[in-house]
């Protein structure tokens, strides 16, 4: 009797030991589940075929701009929120904000203003040089897609995209900009037999200042 | 009563290493759940934490890169970005990699701006002809090329459809980026067949533009042509 008392705690513990080891094996087996299901994901990412749809053109738009200098630029945010399971696990998720621009600075030719002085000389009064930005690429990357679905990126856009223009939209670009601008109306005029006299502000205080 | 004392002592061991294997088994148990729960992804979710963005130096494709274009056209186009797994994708017995349960679906519309003119760098003298009087000019202008072209940075996500049945991952951001380029990427090469719809309008407006700035120069008689005639 007291043999089999003896015997059956220790049968319990090699049960124990046998639902540890279950246990473990589970573990093993959910790991390599979580492995063999993520490049699956990437996977998708990155075969995304697109159908053949019809490219409609909405408007067709008259312009005068000059294009005077151009770069194409790239920037990035980051972001993390940290998610509770069962209000006791911490989960930190992590995502990028990728945006790419050709930026550019532009003479608006219509706000040119074109003043006929003595002989073959015309006075050019100049605008100011306006900064544009079009988008190339625009990425967002995250650990976990699902999870930032329903998350707003335009704020992180909006950063990125802030980000390049406090570097670029700079006094000194905006002068070699300028400077370029009137170089090339000057040159256009030239064809024309004209010499071009560049005068900042209004034409009435032309000879305030002049810059030749 | 000394015996029954120490028998009482090793069954209430066994008891306590029993209990002590339940919790661990248990544990084991929680760990296993949640480790499943974080790959699958709960509807439950806190956000507790917001860290700001941390921005580290930017990546410079390109350097200031000087030029002399002029713009005449804007275009604006519109297209739909449509990706549908149950179309482009064939199921295989041999490959592992095509058994998917289910299907992914998207919609995304991308408007698309393509700005249209002339490099000016080519305009050479012989395009420009003065009369000896100095009150007509002819101008010729190059053919015309795409001086700029981008896409829209922020869309309506009210607009967006997106569908992902069976075990198929969830349509998110980084999806939809990806379809938006690529949409972009497919209408700036053919732009050919969109130049094609266009070229009247991108020729009268550089007439348009060229003309009016060669009266306002104190021309009179303008002919501004374009090479494509």
């Amino acid at each position: 009797m007291s043999k089999n008392e003896k015997k059956q705690p220790m049968s319990k513990a090699i049960q124990y030991l046998l639902f540890g080891i279950l246990a473990l094996v589970f573990i093993a087996l959910a790991a390599y589940l979580v492995k063999s299901c993520l490049p699956q994901q990437e996977e998708e990412r990155e075969q995304l075929p697109l159908e053949d749809t019809s490219a409609i053109i909405e408007s067709v738009k008259p312009k005068g701009e000059l294009y005077l200098y151009s770069l194409v630029a790239e920037d990035f945010v980051t972001k993390q929120v940290t998610e509770r399971h069962a209000l006791i696990f911490p989960e930190n998720h992590s995502c990028v904000q990728v945006v790419q621009q050709k930026i550019s600075f532009v003479l608006d030719l219509d706000e040119v203003k074109y003043t006929p002085d003595s002989g073959n000389v015309v006075l050019v009064e100049l605008p100011d040089i306006k900064y544009v930005a079009s988008t190339q690429d625009s990425r967002f990357m995250s650990d976990d897609e699902d999870f930032w679905r329903t998350y707003d990126t335009d704020p992180m856009k909006r950063a990125v995209e802030n980000k390049l223009r406090k570097k670029y939209d700079t006094a000194k670009i905006r002068k070699q900009a300028k400077a370029n601008a009137q170089k090339t109306v000057g040159e256009l005029l030239s064809k024309f037999g004209l010499e071009a006299r560049f005068v900042s502000g209004s034409i009435e205080k032309k000879g305030e200042s002049v810059d030749h | 009563m000394s015996e029954l004392n120490s028998e009482d002592i090793k069954k209430a061991l066994v008891d306590n290493k029993a209990r002590l294997g339940q919790l661990l088994v248990l544990a084991l148990i929680v760990g296993a759940i949640w480790l499943v729960e974080r790959c699958t992804d709960s509807g439950t979710t806190a956000q507790t934490e917001q860290t700001p963005a941390v921005p580290t130096s930017a990546d410079i494709l390109g350097l200031l890169k000087e030029e002399t274009d002029l713009v005449t056209t804007e275009v604006k186009i519109s297209k739909l970005a449509i990706y549908d797994t149950s179309k482009s994708e064939r199921f295989r017995f041999t490959d592992i990699s095509t058994w998917k349960y289910g299907d992914r679906k998207c919609i995304i519309p991308v408007e698309i701006t393509v700005k249209y003119g002339y490099n000016l760098k080519e305009l050479s003298v012989n395009d420009v002809k003065v009369s000896d009087d100095s009150t007509s000019v002819y101008v010729m202008l190059p053919k015309p090329k795409v001086i700029d072209s981008g896409y829209n940075l922020y869309y309506d996500r009210k607009q967006v459809v997106a569908i992902s049945t069976g075990l198929r991952s969830s349509i998110g951001h980084e999806t939809e980026e990806e379809l938006r380029k690529k949409a972009y990427d497919q209408v700036i090469k053919n732009n050919d067949d969109i130049k094609r719809h266009v070229e009247g309008d991108i020729e009268r407006n550089a007439v348009l533009l060229v003309e009016n700035m060669v009266k306002s120069l104190g021309f009179k008689d303008v002919t501004v042509v374009t090479k494509n005639k």
